[in-house]
């Protein structure tokens, strides 16, 4: 019973400690002197009276041991456990370092991963209270085109429901945005007035959307992100009321959102750059095509849907209410009804169904994968990180057996098992305490590398560092702790067992030690871990290789890009011609470039470049099969920056203008294609460019081969060429070769576009590589990074274990090994011996990790093909020859400590 | 080491209490010599008095300071508190309803 009084009175002793021992001292001087008083009285003689005396009071030392435990205070002796485990822990430097990185990276690892994941499977931040609000689709489980609403089945949504607070709708679109000379294409949202106020989401500075301002006819306003204001307007106090023109036309900034939230795009993982009311909507062109707010029109299913639940109605309520507007719709405008049955039923009624907006991960139609294959990486990670803490556990097993004689002395002298585990758990407690604080700044590390990484790789800022989730490092933490607890729990108990006498006897170096087998089988353990996941890496990395030679048809290495919107920022074709021939120009100047070019898109490659890339239709007069082939419309430098030679005929050139005769340059596979042979300069060819997404259909030419262009490398589809001159397109590249590596190119490229028109949004501008290859690379990237971390992470603790258990065992063999060569063994034998000995747990291990990895590879194929790399021999086999490399080595040290044993120094030393 | 039982370590509190309330402020052998005296038996060393002694002043029931004995020897004398005097019918009651408790259990078997 600790009442606050006696805890005080404690604490107050804590720091009288001296006058309170001196107090004593005194104290019972002056007893003995009385009680030696009293026995002289009875007529004892002094010496004697002195004797009895002391037996009557009793032992001094007891005395003042009883009331230094009387004054104890359990955080004082805890204090001093910490502070002799720390001197411990200190005294064997290498061991609690490796210890400690060991179990930062793994709680690290755990927290990053974790994080990420909870980032990207979680909703999006920033929303107040999101269990009441509800997501409404037009069709359960369809994909994302047909889950929204049209405006007018809104309009009548809203008025109609009874369930809801509010209701709003938003859509995503990606707005190219200029202000203060910069430019930049991400990603917006397209809201209603009421956005905000579901949401429940303040501005940080000005005002958020209101309804006034999506009313049809209202000013062209726009809240900006937090990180917009930052970067793009330098964080400057007034920025209520300065325009930003957004796809060429002038919105006036009316408030700035606050950094937490970041929009509903991607579920908010991707990152939003501002907010425009519905009515900006027909304005702002966007690749589903031109928003509708005719309220007539209940086609355009463009408008995703939003309600705050009102306080005590279900999700139960709000489907079946939901569910009846719909029908009731159906009646009154039915839709689709002139459109063919073949097509999905989604298009002709209205099944419009809720969910709960905090179940939705990322995006709905990525929830079938999302969840196994995540829960796959946190059962990796979590399985090295238990790793981790096993080889921990397995090195302080080591360690303590060797202080059994120190225990067994201490428990004579008087210590409680409880003291001497209590130590032990102190000396945990340091290093896991350690490893826990290096470890959450190793995730914070490695969590904003990623975001960085992620961001160049697709050129969109990934919402995934702040995501530090505390929960998840006091759980982390909390695991390590409990498996260094067990680990150190066990040889504490074991170590502290009343058999002291044998222990004391001997000192427990002959035979072999038992636990040699628990630690055999937990290295086998630790090495079919590294197996898995560092086969993994080796063929994620071959992967990525292979796919860096991929076929393109083009040459891609030498190439600075840059990607332009034009069309959708509203410029002129005469205009555009100006800056991009100026920009150009600029750049051909240059000593380190070679040619320039400017391109519609990009001629083929193997991967998907996610660039708009035209299409066109080719036929021969009076033939009826059309081919379709790619477009590549370009100025007269684009054979020669992109690296394809024109095998019969010509370019084009300069003199191929809009007045002169329309031209065409088809490759070598087209001209094979429609014609049967190369003899094709001077033919007529019949040419339309394939629609874009419901706009009108282009109408056809009649034009002239004059050459025919190489097929890049081996890489055989149909393409053809058009003067720019002559076939305008808005979405340019511009690309620009360079004498040696483009990296230093694509700075200067943007600048010269910048000086040119500092309004021009450029959409992405990289090297040649890092925009083709960029994309597709990203996945088996990260897979090969994280597989790669953990598997070498977990190679280097089993190698660490294996070494550290060994060099134990030989130690507590070497009266053995002294047996052994003294009847006649050589050292090669003992170094055999220890390295197979050594090297067994190891092929078991590779073995045990082959077969597991195999089989679950055949499991998961048939869920999850897509996402496995494949298959490659060589990379396959190289992890076991690296692992039976490294064992070796490993293996190789204390087999050299065995065979350089004395046989007369082993066997003397019983 | 076994630690002291409870048991004993109560009765020992109450002892030193009952005595300091029947003589007043007292040294530690005071304290001892009358418990040995009243009690009967010296199956206790004098010295296990003084960890009771802490456990009390920590509790605040006695308090404690420097006096001169008789022969002018510097002594440290211990008296009870105000809410160590009212500690004293409490702990007694408990103790009988302990004892009573104990004597009918033995009795049964």
């Amino acid at each position: 019973m600790v009442s606050f009084r006696v805890v005080k009175a404690k604490i107050r002793g804590l720091f009288m400690r001296t006058r309170l021992d001196q107090r004593l001292d005194e104290e019972l001087q002056t007893h003995m002197d009385l009680l030696v008083e009293e026995e002289m009285r009875r007529g004892i003689p002094a010496a004697e009276a002195r004797r009895i005396a002391r037996l009557r009071l009793g032992g001094l030392d007891q005395t003042k041991e009883s009331v230094r435990d009387a004054r104890a205070f359990w955080l004082e002796s805890s204090w001093k456990d910490l502070c002799y485990a720390w001197r411990r822990v200190s005294s064997t430097p290498a061991f609690s370092v490796f210890a400690v990185l060991t179990l930062a990276l793994g709680i690290g690892a755990t927290t990053a991963i974790y994080s990420i994941i909870h980032s990207v499977l979680g909703p999006p931040p920033g929303v107040r209270d999101i269990e009441s609000i509800v997501n409404v689709y037009h069709w359960p489980g369809s994909n994302m085109a047909m889950n929204g609403l049209s405006y007018g089945d809104y309009l009548d949504f809203r008025s109609r429901q009874t369930v809801f607070q509010d209701v709003t709708a938003w859509s995503p679109f990606g707005p190219s945005f200029t202000a203060n000379g910069q430019s930049e294409k991400s990603f917006g949202e397209i809201v209603d007035g009421s956005y905000f106020h579901v949401l429940g989401v303040n501005a940080e500075l000005g005002r958020t959307l209101q309804p006034a301002d999506a009313a049809p006819g209202a000013a062209l306003v726009v809240v900006i992100s937090h990180g917009v204001w930052q970067h793009m307007f330098g964080g400057s106090p007034d920025i209520i009321g300065r325009t930003l023109k957004i796809n060429g036309r002038s919105f006036e900034i009316v408030g700035v959102a606050p950094a937490a939230f970041c929009g509903l795009s991607g579920n908010g993982i991707i990152q939003s750059s501002l907010w425009v009311p519905l009515g900006a909507g027909p304005l702002l062109p966007g690749f589903l095509g031109p928003w509708t707010l005719d309220p007539n029109d209940r086609s355009q299913h463009w408008l995703r849907v939003k309600g705050r639940l009102k306080p005590g109605r279900t999700m139960a309520e709000a489907a079946a209410e939901i569910r009846g507007i719909g029908a009731q719709l159906d009646l009154t405008f039915p839709i689709g009804k002139d459109l063919d049955l073949r097509r999905p039923a989604s298009e002709r009624s209205r099944k419009w169904s809720v969910r709960s907006a905090a179940e939705v991960r990322i995006d709905e139609s990525l929830d079938s994968i999302i969840g196994p294959m995540t829960w796959t990486i946190m059962a990796a990670v979590i399985l090295v990180l238990l790793v981790a803490c096993t080889n921990i556990a397995n090195l302080m097993l080591a360690r303590t057996s060797g202080r059994r004689h120190e225990l067994a002395v201490r428990l004579a002298l008087g210590a409680s098992r409880w003291n001497l585990v209590r130590g032990f758990m102190a000396e945990c407690g340091i290093i896991a305490g350690s490893g826990g604080v290096v470890g959450i700044a190793v995730a914070r590390v490695s969590l904003f590398l990623l975001g960085n990484d992620m961001n160049v790789s697709i050129g969109v800022p990934l919402h995934l560092v702040p995501r530090l989730d505390f929960a998840v490092i006091v759980v982390s933490a909390f695991a390590t702790m409990l498996a260094l607890t067990v680990a150190g729990l066990v040889p504490a108990l074991q170590s502290t067992r009343a058999d002291l006498r044998s222990v004391m006897a001997t000192d427990g170096s002959h035979g072999i030690s038992p636990r040699w087998r628990g630690r055999r089988v937990l290295i086998a353990a630790q090495v079919a871990v590294s197996v898995i996941l560092l086969s993994i890496t080796a063929l994620c990395v071959s992967q990525l290789r292979q796919q860096s030679h991929a076929n393109t048809g083009f040459e891609v290495e030498p190439l600075a890009l840059a990607l332009v919107d034009f069309a959708s920022q509203g410029y002129e074709e005469s205009r555009v011609r100006q800056i991009v021939s100026a920009a150009l120009q600029q750049m051909a100047n240059r000593p380190d470039v070679d040619a320039v070019a400017a391109t519609s898109g990009l001629p083929p490659s193997d991967l998907p470049v996610g660039l708009t890339t035209p299409y066109c239709w080719l036929d021969r007069s009076g033939e009826k099969d059309k081919l379709l082939a790619v477009l590549v419309a370009g100025t007269p430098g684009v054979f020669r920056t992109l690296g394809i030679s024109i095998k019969r005929g010509r370019a084009f050139n300069e003199s191929d203008t809009k007045a002169s005769a329309p031209v065409i340059v088809v490759n070598e596979t087209a001209a094979r294609k429609l014609f049967g042979t190369d003899d094709v300069i001077g033919r007529k060819l019949n040419f339309q460019r394939q629609r874009s997404g419901g706009k009108l259909e282009h109408p056809v030419e009649t034009r002239q081969i004059i050459g025919i262009a190489a097929d890049y490398d081996t890489y055989h589809v149909e393409s053809v060429y058009l003067p720019l001159d002559q076939h305008y397109e808005g979405f340019l590249v511009l690309s620009v070769r360079a004498n040696q590596k483009p990296d230093r190119l694509v700075g200067p490229l943007r600048q010269s576009l910048r000086s040119v028109d500092p309004e021009v949004a450029v959409a992405r501008a990289g090297t040649g590589p890092a925009i083709v290859f960029g994309p597709s690379a990203l996945y088996p990237q990260i897979m090969a990074g994280v597989a790669g971390v953990l598997g070498s992470f977990a190679l280097v603790l089993a190698l660490a274990g294996l070494y550290g258990v060994l060099s134990h065992v030989v130690a507590r063999r070497t009266w053995e090994v002294g047996v052994r060569m003294a009847l006649g063994a050589s050292p090669g034998g003992v170094i055999g011996m220890v390295l197979s000995d050594g090297l067994r747990p190891v092929v078991f291990g590779i073995l045990a990790g082959t077969v597991v990895g195999a089989t679950a590879r055949v499991l998961i194929q048939s869920q999850f093909a897509r996402m496995l790399p494949q298959q490659n021999a060589i990379a396959l086999i190289s992890v076991p020859v690296l692992l039976l490399m490294a064992g070796s080595v490993a293996c190789y040290l204390p087999a050299q400590r065995a065979a350089r044993i004395n046989p007369n120094a082993a066997l003397r030393e019983l | 080491m076994s630690p002291k039982p409870d048991v004993l370590q109560g009765t020992l509190d109450l002892m030193v209490l009952k005595t300091l309330e029947g003589l007043g402020p007292t040294h530690g052998y005071g304290i001892a010599r009358r418990i040995e005296q009243v009690a009967g038996n010296v199956t206790l060393t004098q010295g296990s008095i003084y960890p009771a002694l802490v456990r009390l002043e920590e509790r605040g029931w006695i308090s404690s300071k420097w006096g001169t004995s008789e022969n002018n020897r510097r002594a440290r004398y211990y008296e009870l508190t105000r809410l160590g005097r009212k500690q004293i019918p409490k702990e007694t009651k408990n103790w009988f309803r302990v004892r009573t408790m104990m004597e009918r259990f033995l009795e049964d078997a």
